[in-house]
């Protein structure tokens, strides 16, 4: 087995959120470092644990992805890989000095040209000094950023600052490459291009430490990865398995903000009848699924007879309050209730819902008046769906492109005849 | 192969390791520190129509403010050189300290861009600092040498005029090291920043930098327990003669560059401290 390139071992991390403590703070930690004491594994007035306990290892060849929430501790984390600043407690152990990190900024100085960031950024991570205008010259061309290279990089654009930082870094030729969000900017050929490259790289045998909330791009590339929450890995191991558990923990979390602005549950709406359950059903009694089929059955406790009504079923979640609404008697009022129960079933063959959590809205009206003798989830509680997946890549891509419907299609590829001569 | 440890900075193990540390870091970016300070020229008068020319303004501006001012009789005579020479060396050695301090004591914000995301030796920003000062004080000294040759001051004997630049280079590594001693608190408070620009002021409003003082004058006795008056003097007295002793000067050079080495290091070890702060 090989040795591993990167040891972080039991690593916590404390930051300090108070300007005020800054020279305090500052000055006990230079002291202690100088009398070699390690720090006290407390916190001090204004601090917080941006990292605790974490542990991980990347060999030669292995892409390991972070995940997480903003805030979640995985710009420290990198920050404590690259050296730039110092862990609390626990070690950080790099076999090779060829490191390399890109971000979105990539240290680029805003008032020197491109050309004179890249000599200065190569210089300064040990470019022979005669190799430099050579290598120069070759960022300059993988970059293609035209005349701009002669201009500050404050006039970049996001996207042409990526593509020169990705330039320069690219030449440096890294046994480990730490990237930290840094394809969010750019466009869709220096994606493609930055892709590429980090295939190729992978498989002449580098190493990279990959930083996104780009799910996509962490299922395609990553051989591990953790997931990061509140400092701490909540989740590690395959990919697929820590993205779907994220993807699930935020739908929950969002479900759950949703429920408590709502409030408690309020009896539906009476004008003569009132739901007494909604019930939703599958087959076999399996889980809701993506592509699934679906039974929603409503049960109301009817008073009086009733004619000339309209039922809707919205479907929503908690960016939209109606994906799609189902509806059945409008405009005609086609639907008739009679006492003392009456049961409205409403059947989808192939649920076409991405996964995720949804809520059910009913609402029982008289089309002809445009008056609602009754509804579910409007004005109080609605019914909450959890829909999972059946194809688990399918759902990592709908959600990354935050997809609520799925629309099944055939496929096939037309063959393509010459002409004959 | 044994893991080796990328925490360079944490638990020095002994002051052997950390200073070969700093020399391993050193001679890893000599080349780099060159090219950066060629770019740090470069950017300096990027914007400006006169290019170079400003490096000489204000020592230019100086001599012909001071010569106006002798001629008009406006300057206290000193017995050995004219008025307006004495003006323009003290202004020579007091723009070398201002300079030195000013360039280094906002090395983690002006670096910041790059010590924030990445791991590169701040040995070359220092170095590149320390090399653009270099150019500097020669092309302030080449203007001495003018002057020198304008008002017909006879030239001190070569060990003198070593010891002259030796001490002209130690006020420059005591300000380029107090500098760096301030410079990660200058990074970390507004304070700092505010007192770094008034306090050469003051310091300088109690050194006879323009004209000589009178010793029994209150100005005399608070500037003869400014220890910047005494390597003022020392540094006059190698290069035209005078009431100063020659060897101050050599002793300025010496502590100056222990003044240096202290605050190089001390940023070398607050660097990641520093660094954190700036994150947040």
């Amino acid at each position: 087995m090989a040795e591993p390139l990167l040891v972080i071992d039991r690593v916590w991390k404390r930051l300090c959120r108070r300007h005020d403590r800054a020279i305090p703070h500052t000055l006990a930690d230079i002291s202690r470092q100088i009398l070699n004491r390690p720090p006290r594994l407390e916190l001090r007035d204004g601090e917080f644990w941006a990292l605790r306990d974490i542990n991980l290892a990347i060999e030669p060849g292995q892409v390991v992805g972070v995940i997480g929430h903003n805030g979640a501790g995985k710009s420290t984390l990198i920050n404590l890989v690259t050296g730039v600043i110092l862990p609390t407690a626990g070690s950080i152990q790099l076999r090779t000095p060829r490191i390399a990190m890109i971000d979105a900024n990539g240290g680029l100085n805003p008032f020197e040209t491109g050309r004179e960031n890249a000599a200065t950024l190569l210089a300064l991570h040990g470019l022979p000094t005669a190799a430099i205008p050579r290598d120069v010259q070759a960022v300059e061309e993988f970059a293609g950023i035209g005349e701009f290279i002669d201009a500050p990089v404050s006039t970049y654009s996001l996207g042409m600052r990526l593509r020169l930082a990705f330039s320069i870094y690219t030449r440096l030729a890294p046994e480990l490459f730490v990237i930290d969000e840094a394809l969010g900017g750019g466009d869709h050929r220096f994606r493609n291009r930055f892709r590429q490259f980090l295939r190729d790289y992978v498989d002449a045998g580098g190493s990279i430490l990959l930083c996104s909330h780009e799910m996509t791009l962490i299922q395609a590339f990553c051989h591990h990865c953790i997931l990061l929450d509140q400092g701490r890995i909540m989740a590690a191991g395959e990919p697929t398995g820590v993205i779907t558990f994220y993807q699930e923990s935020i739908a929950e979390e969002e479900a759950l903000a949703k429920d408590e602005h709502q409030g408690p549950s309020e009896p539906a709406a009476n004008e003569g009848c009132r739901i007494t359950s909604v019930n939703l059903k599958t087959e076999n009694n399996l889980p809701i699924s993506s592509g699934g089929s679906l039974l929603i059955e409503l049960e109301l406790a009817v008073d009086v007879p009733m004619e000339g009504l309209a039922c809707s079923i919205d479907i929503g979640n908690a960016e939209i309050a109606s994906i799609t609404t189902l509806v059945y008697g409008y405009p005609g009022g086609d639907l008739a209730l009679k006492p003392p129960v009456a049961t409205i079933c409403c059947h989808i063959e192939k649920l076409p819902l991405a996964p995720g959590n949804y809520n059910i809205r009913f609402s029982l009206f008289r089309p002809e008046l445009a008056t609602t003798l009754v509804s579910q989830g409007w004005d109080n509680a609605a019914l909450p769906m959890k829909v999972i997946a059946q194809d688990t890549n399918l759902a990592i891509i709908m959600r990354q492109k935050q997809n609520f419907v799925h629309i099944p299609a055939a496929w096939e590829m037309a063959a393509i005849h010459s002409e004959p001569d | 192969m044994a893991l080796r440890s990328k925490l360079y900075w944490q638990l020095i193990p002994s002051s052997n390791s950390f200073i070969k540390k700093w020399l391993d870091d050193v001679l890893f970016c000599r080349f780099s520190a060159y090219c950066l300070f060629r770019r740090q020229l470069a950017q300096q008068y990027r914007y400006s129509s006169l290019g170079l020319f400003w490096a000489f303004v204000p020592t230019i501006l100086t001599a012909v403010v001071l010569i106006g001012s002798q001629r008009a009789q406006m300057l206290a005579t000193s017995a050995v050189v004219p008025a307006a020479f004495y003006g323009i060396f003290g202004v020579a050695l007091a723009q070398t300290f201002l300079e030195a301090l000013n360039a280094t004591r906002r090395l983690f914000i002006a670096h910041q861009h790059v010590l924030r995301r990445q791991t590169l030796p701040l040995d070359a920003f220092i170095m590149a600092d320390l090399m653009q000062l270099l150019f500097s004080m020669l092309v302030r000294l080449s203007i001495v040498v003018s002057v020198y040759v304008m008002f017909s001051v006879p030239a001190p004997n070569p060990v003198m005029a070593m010891i002259a630049v030796l001490g002209f280079c130690g006020i420059a590594c005591a300000g380029a090291g107090l500098g760096l001693l301030i410079a990660p608190f200058t990074a970390l408070t507004q304070d700092v920043e505010h007192v770094s620009a008034l306090l050469p002021w003051t310091i300088f409003a109690t050194t006879p930098v323009f004209v000589p003082v009178t010793v029994s004058s209150i100005l005399g006795r608070i500037a003869a327990i400014n220890p910047l008056t005494w390597v003022f003097d020392g540094i006059r007295a190698a290069a035209y003669g005078g009431e100063g002793h020659a060897m101050l000067a050599v002793t300025a050079g010496l502590l100056g560059a222990v003044l240096l080495l202290l605050g190089w290091s001390f940023c070398r070890v607050a660097r990641p401290h520093v660094v954190e702060r700036l994150m947040m």
